[in-house]
């Protein structure tokens, strides 16, 4: 019989119910995620394989990318399922305890931070907003809107034309620096007002992300669910009104709003 | 969000895989279990990912490719 631990995938209130039917969890063979519930909180959880889970496996299992993979699906899966139908703080991913007993003593240290959290996130959801700006044609955007402006000034000398081009160039480089400045300052600023709280993160690297372009905002941004709505609306407006200057937005969610709770113990 | 809005918004079935773990490994409450991942841990999942990267179509599976460049990622179970 092989030692097992106890993943928690979140916490809720013990009042909600979310369904758990058809979840695998992050180790299907041990058992299927269910409830530990003590006070007024239930934790989501799954038994684990030690070997597979405890601190030596989990520190060359976490190197190999196709586990990994699996493992943080399946705890997104428990995660989003679960959000649909509760308000849930959601755990990092591989939070192991070694005992159920201890899941509980967790959920009596913790239940007067969680309640409140709970209290706070009920209703909300986190979104994620990325504005990609396409450089090249950032550029000829503004390059275009440049020879609107000066017209044509024919060519006086070479020296002076090139003189003139290569000002012209620095000007618009620096013009473009603004400009891509300002298009994530205002995006986030426009969402920032229909969100209940926003928090920007560092931009994914491009060979991480898969995504074309350079990512100029990657904002997160906690939605209350009848803003949902509104908030999409403007999303769609924002990447139609900076479309043409090179700009995209991209949208995903809603996410269990792992940017909007307070990260409590320090990672050891 | 209403379904003149889905109609209108191209979805992707499938999240990217650094969409996952940017949240679930780098955001989150941490409660120190008795076993949890360390940060050095992170660090090294991070590295090994940029290794990675390049010499796998990593997530390639991922994503469904959009004509529209406004990509809704729509994550089933969420929006109701």
């Amino acid at each position: 019989m092989a030692e097992l631990g106890w993943y928690v995938y979140c916490v809720t209130s013990v009042d909600d119910r979310p369904p758990l039917d058809g979840l695998a969890g992050v180790d299907p063979q041990s058992g299927r995620p269910d409830t530990i519930t003590h006070g007024a909180l239930s934790a989501l959880a799954s038994p684990v394989r030690l070997s597979e889970f405890g601190d030596a496996a989990l520190s060359r299992n976490l190197q190999d990318i196709g586990w990994l993979g699996r493992t943080a699906r399946a705890h997104e899966a428990v995660i989003t399922q679960a959000l649909s139908s509760a308000a849930l703080v959601p755990m990092r991913l591989c939070t192991i305890f070694t005992d159920p007993r201890h899941v509980e003593a967790m959920l009596e240290r913790e239940q007067e931070r969680l309640v409140g959290e709970l209290g706070r996130l009920r209703g909300h959801a986190e979104w994620s907003v990325k504005v990609l700006a396409d450089p090249a044609a950032v550029q000829a955007s503004l390059e275009e809107a440049d020879r609107a402006a000066s017209g044509d000034d024919g060519a006086p000398t070479p020296g002076r034309a090139y003189l003139a081009r290569k000002t012209r160039r620095r000007n618009l480089d620096e013009a473009a620096e603004r400009v891509v400045a300002a298009a994530a300052e205002g995006v986030h600023e426009r969402l920032r007002g229909l969100a209940a709280a926003s928090t920007v993160l560092p931009p994914q690297r491009p060979e991480l992300s898969g995504r074309a372009g350079r990512m100029i905002l990657n904002g997160a941004y906690l939605v209350p669910k009848e803003r949902e709505p509104g908030f999409a609306a403007e999303a769609r407006g924002l990447h139609d009104a900076h479309r043409a200057q090179g700009f995209e937005l991209q949208v995903s969610g809603p996410w269990a709003p792992y940017n909007f709770v307070t990260h409590g113990e320090p990672a050891r | 969000m209403s379904d003149g809005d889905r109609d209108r918004l191209p979805t992707q079935r499938e999240v990217a895989l650094v969409e996952v773990l940017d949240r679930a490994l780098g955001a989150g409450v941490v409660i120190v279990g008795d076993v949890t991942i360390s940060l050095a841990d992170i660090d090294l999942v991070h590295l090994s990912l940029r290794l990675l990267v390049g010499s796998q179509p990593l997530f390639a599976d991922d994503r469904e490719a959009t004509q529209d460049p406004l990509t809704v990622e729509s994550r089933p179970g969420g929006a109701s």
